[in-house]
């Protein structure tokens, strides 16, 4: 909360001045007219995606709150105490290049960090860091506290409000946000919502038999929103996911067990830091289930309602209930025990989310090796919930049947707090930029992990919780983990949601990566030369500079100071990444080819309101999926699933002959509107033939 | 219909011989995309098993390590390349049919090229006479052999000045021989035209054995044979002689006469007709399916004729992405190539499921289902481990 300036200073200058009042002006020339609002940016909800939301909209310059119904529930980690991995670490450093904040809490907070996937090459290097639980939160509740440009507002949302009239150009829609009603009654008008509510529409926890509404552990659920959602025409279903029991530390008997540490030294998050907070690491542990923990689980099975139901749950971070049901012949599970925390013995058994009754719990547990004599210090529990069909959403992340309302998170059937805040960041970017007039920000599947979850949930929707894997992008070999600050931060500057003290660290940081590359080029030599200096280099004809021969197994930036030695200028950071850029410039060259190929389709837009019934040629099924879909461009259209490569060429010629119809009947127009105003002064001029 | 059907659907319709017919109709059953549809949905799932262990084998156990896993799916797609470059083999015999044999006589000049040509298609297509070198340009000619379309080039003698007392080679005759020369390089079949009564010339020889080289196929036609006494007692000599020089067997070796037959009487005037039955063996042979060792079913093989060129270079491009793959999962490679071997020696798994992924989506495009929808495909693959 901003308390330095009064109150209307505030609202007037923000800290962008010149630009928000500019914006400010335009904003109020197009819609709002006179009406004064307090916030141009409302986000619902306080978790991973809310927090990152809503210091997003802040950074654009929007003035932005928070509503969550607790403070203390900023930052609330409600299942693994984790952050990033595999394909998820990548989007992390995604948001921390957008300037968003979780990068930095999760360096503040960590008690273990790791990359995952070392041994396999740096495209799919997953950065994963255990966290601290209550440091997490008491660091990121100070941060969105703290926030410039940012209140948090403490109360339960219970709708939002929508305006039905139907403005001119917007066919399709139900209506537009004109602000959200709290329980207590209290109406706050803003034009731009992001909801953020997580599990908790139309929440329920599953434990053995027992179901009770709730969104989290001794939290109420959202209803209210629900039912406004539907009637607004929005598709919702259902998903469901779970959390494993929590352990006493002290009751584990480490010793039988084999340790995990962290790497040494650890590796920050954030492009902004050097090192992370607490150095000295903490320990996971590894252990397994066996034939005895599986029985006991067989033997439940018909004592817990989660798992009997139709309602789709996560393939990939099954239940050790399903896990016993599909893997049959495997006997034993891995479970890794992790701190949760500096200053507490709680320990959590990643690897066997469960949902049956807590007597089975227990005696489960007890079957598995070093868990012997544990004491459980909460239960196991499943959780389902409403998610929103993602296909109603533009690639904002604004929905198209609400002009103004955005959704971001679990809410879009995703699971994971990356995928969330990936999501989170960019609805807050764009309601900010919606709120100043600006034009909205948007990461193709081409930029990056966040714009491959995005196009994905929209284009194809979910039947199951969305989880990212590297396996999804098929541009993995050029956007990395190391890399996403040239993906991102000068796109991200360019909004106006990257502040000066990043934008001058990156710029730094790009300037000495690109003065070593030119270093690395320049320096040419043939074989003989490289065999010479004892580099292994094949007997032909070609040059080859030191920067191609980075691609050599063995050779690296340092191993090359003797011929070069100002490579010993750089720090040991840069080049890494510049060696890192070496090796797979020529994949990434060829990446970059098809992608050029790619973004011609995907700038051949789709209107809106196209009747897909009149284009002739399309199937029946086609229309249907686009119908439901309404992809915004051509090659959106060609990702939607039951979209032939036919079907995909009919919509080609039908909207570039559509185009071209348009293009003609606003000539039409404008020659009518001429003759309308001019009528009285240019008569006998003959527009009308032109 | 799938794409391929289709393809092979057009060529029917256009198909002017019986043997083009055949062959397009062979693609107008599913069983070539069934085929395409197959080997991708092999790279899917072999790619399927190198996502798992880049997206989990951090937090999953597997049985297998990534050396192992990464042998046998190297095995797999090993396995997958014979078929496939057998596919693309009989994909241009079927291409032979489709858009013709081409067939070059090659000989010394008054040899009887064109006199044979004449006898061949039935007609006076090209000018002859006593003078040696008549034919100075290339005449091509359409003709179905057997069922075969075939084009037939006839082409200038090839001769050397001051051979032989003859006179200079003008520029004229210096241009035809040097396209002779080419034409002979480019064909299919050559049929080499001798004189029996005469020695074998050098030149001709010089370009036979080059086509040879190339592994043209070739058929040498002796004639004349009305103007020796004794046939039986110079066949033998020629049989030795061009088998000594060319390496072809007896029974590409025709003694044949294109002298206008002087009685109807003679069923087979001049032999030309065992000339063309060893012509239409020879076709044959070209463009029977070949079949892999690998696999014993000939059935599948014979379809692959019905490839179009498409399809072929498609495949041919899904074959250079194996061969990336190939690379990247074979460690110790050497030089400046290892690139694609990851630190520490192992696979670099990245580049090779990123060649898997492109080798299956030039598959797709062959069958035209474009490339959307397969990651859910490869992360069921990953689902069922």
């Amino acid at each position: 909360m901003q308390r330095v300036v009064p109150q209307r200073a505030h609202q007037l200058w923000g800290h962008a001045p010149r630009v928000r009042s500019f914006n400010r002006r335009r904003r109020t020339f197009a819609t709002v007219s006179g009406t004064s609002q307090p916030y141009d940016v409302i986000v619902i909800g306080g978790g991973h995606a809310g927090c990152e939301a809503s210091a997003a909209a802040a950074r654009s310059g929007a003035r932005t709150a928070l509503i969550t119904p607790k403070q203390d529930n900023l930052g609330v980690c409600s299942c693994n105490p984790s952050f990033g991995g595999i394909g998820k670490g990548t989007m992390l450093r995604e948001i921390d290049a957008l300037d968003g904040v979780v990068g930095r809490i999760v360096d503040q907070a960590g008690t273990q960090f790791r990359v995952l996937n070392r041994k396999k090459g740096p495209a799919v290097w997953g950065p994963r860091a255990q966290i601290d639980r209550s440091l997490y939160k008491r660091y990121m509740k100070e941060e969105i506290l703290n926030y410039k440009g940012l209140s948090v507002v403490e109360g339960s949302v219970a709708d939002i409000i929508v305006d039905q009239t139907q403005e001119e150009g917007t066919t399709g829609r139900y209506g537009k946000i004109t602000g959200v009603r709290l329980e207590s009654g209290e109406i706050i008008p803003t034009g731009n919502v992001v909801i953020t509510t997580g599990t908790f529409l139309g929440g329920e926890i599953h434990i053995g038999l027992e179901a009770y509404p709730s969104g989290r552990m001794g939290e109420a659920a959202t209803f209210g929103l629900s039912k406004s959602l539907k009637d607004a025409g929005f598709t919702l279903g259902r998903l469901k996911t779970g959390t494993p029991p929590r352990l006493d530390g002290k009751s584990i008997n480490f010793k039988v067990l084999d340790a995990q540490d962290g790497d040494q030294p650890p590796m920050p998050f954030s492009y902004m830091n050097e090192r992370v907070q607490v150095e000295q690491q903490l320990l996971n542990h590894e252990t397994r289930t066996n034939e005895a923990t599986h029985d006991i689980i067989r033997n439940n099975l018909d004592k817990s309602i989660h798992i009997r139901e139709t309602v789709k749950g996560p393939r990939y971070c099954p239940s050790l209930e399903s896990k016993v049901i599909r893997f049959t012949d495997k006997t034993s599970h891995i479970i890794w025990l992790e701190p949760e925390g500096f200053d507490n013995d709680v320990i959590y058994p990643n690897g066997i989310s469960c949902t049956v009754p807590v007597d089975v719990q227990n005696a489960m547990l007890k079957t598995v090796k070093g868990l012997e004599d544990v004491k459980m210090l909460q239960p196991g529990y499943g959780v389902e919930y409403d998610y929103v069909d993602p296909r109603h959403l533009r690639s904002t992340l604004e929905t198209k049947n609400i002009s103004g309302l955005f959704l971001a998170g679990q809410i879009n059937g995703t699971t994971g707090y990356e995928e969330a805040a990936g999501q989170g960041v960019i609805a807050g970017i764009n309601a900010g930029l919606r709120s100043l007039g600006k034009d909205p920000m948007i990461l193709t599947r081409a930029d990056g992990y966040i714009g491959i979850m995005i196009d994905d949930l929209i284009t194809k929707g979910v039947s199951e919780p969305y989880r990212m894997f590297t396996s999804r992008s098929e541009y993995r070999m050029s956007a990395r983990a190391d890399n996403a600050d040239t993906r991102l931060t000068a796109m991200g500057r360019a909004a106006g949601v990257v502040g000066d003290a990043r934008w001058a660290a990156f710029s730094r940081e790009a300037n000495d990566m690109a003065e070593l590359t030119q270093l690395l080029q320049e320096k040419t030599m043939g074989w003989t030369d490289w065999n010479k200096n004892g580099f292994a280099v094949r007997n032909d004809s070609t040059k080859r500079s030191a920067y191609e021969l980075l691609r050599l197994p063995s050779t690296t930036p340092s191993s090359l100071t003797s011929l070069l030695p100002a490579i010993s200028n750089f720090s040991p950071k840069t080049q890494d990444r510049v060696h890192i850029e070496a090796t797979y410039a020529p994949y990434v060259a060829y990446q970059t080819v098809s992608q050029a190929r790619w973004l011609r389709d995907e700038n051949l837009k789709l209107p809106d309101d196209l009747h897909y019934e009149s284009i002739f040629g399309l199937s029946f099924e086609e229309k249907r999926a686009l119908e439901v879909a309404r992809p915004e461009s051509v090659g959106m259209a060609r990702r939607v699933e039951g979209v032939t490569p036919t079907g995909a060429l009919r919509l080609l010629q039908y909207v570039k002959g559509a185009t071209k119809g348009v293009r003609e009947a606003r000539m039409r127009e404008e020659i009518e509107e001429r003759k309308r105003r001019y009528g009285g002064e240019a008569k006998g001029l003959d527009v009308g033939g032109m | 219909m799938d794409l391929p059907q289709i393809e092979s659907l057009g060529e029917t319709l256009s198909a002017s011989t019986e043997q083009q017919r055949k062959t397009s109709v062979r693609g107008t059953t599913s069983t070539l995309a069934a085929r395409y549809e197959h080997w991708r949905r092999l790279l899917l799932e072999a790619r399927g098993e190198l996502e798992a262990l880049i997206d989990f084998s951090e937090d999953q156990h597997f049985d297998e390590s990534p050396a192992v896993l990464c042998a046998s799916i190297a095995d797999q797609v090993r396995g997958l390349r014979v078929q496939m470059e057998a596919h693309i083999a009989n994909a241009l015999r079927g291409e032979l049919l489709r858009n013709g044999i081409s067939v070059a006589l090659l000989g010394a000049p008054n040899a009887g090229k064109s006199s044979l040509l004449n006898r061949i298609v039935g007609r006076d297509a090209a000018i002859v006479s006593q003078e040696a070198g008549t034919t100075r340009d290339v005449v091509e000619v359409g003709v179905d052999l057997g069922g075969w379309l075939v084009k037939i080039g006839d082409m200038a003698g090839l001769r050397r000045a001051g051979l032989g007392g003859t006179q200079a080679v003008g520029a004229v005759e210096h241009e035809g021989i040097k396209r002779a020369k080419q034409r002979a390089i480019e064909s299919d079949v050559l049929i080499i035209v001798h004189d029996a009564t005469t020695e074998m010339d050098p030149d001709v020889l010089e370009t036979a054995q080059q086509c040879v080289q190339l592994g043209i196929s070739v058929v040498v036609a002796i004639n004349k044979v009305d103007q020796l006494d004794n046939i039986a007692a110079v066949r033998d000599t020629w049989i030795m002689n061009v088998q000594a020089a060319l390496g072809v067997p007896a029974d590409r070796i025709a003694f044949i006469s294109c002298k206008a037959p002087t009685s109807t009487t003679v069923t087979d005037p001049g032999y030309i007709q065992s000339l063309l039955k060893t012509l239409l063996n020879t076709f044959e042979n070209m463009t029977a399916a070949l079949v892999p060792d690998s696999d014993p079913d000939p059935g599948l093989w014979q379809e692959s004729l019905g490839a179009t060129e498409r399809q072929r270079l498609l495949l041919s491009d899904c074959l250079g992405h194996l061969e990336t793959f190939s690379t990247a999962v074979t460690p110790h490679a050497t030089a400046l190539d290892s690139s694609l071997v990851g630190k520490d020696d192992e696979a670099d798994i990245v580049v090779a499921a990123e060649s898997l992924r492109s080798a299956a989506d030039a598959l797709a495009k062959i069958t035209g289902r474009g490339e959307s929808g397969d990651v859910e495909e490869v992360l069921g693959v990953v689902f069922e481990k």
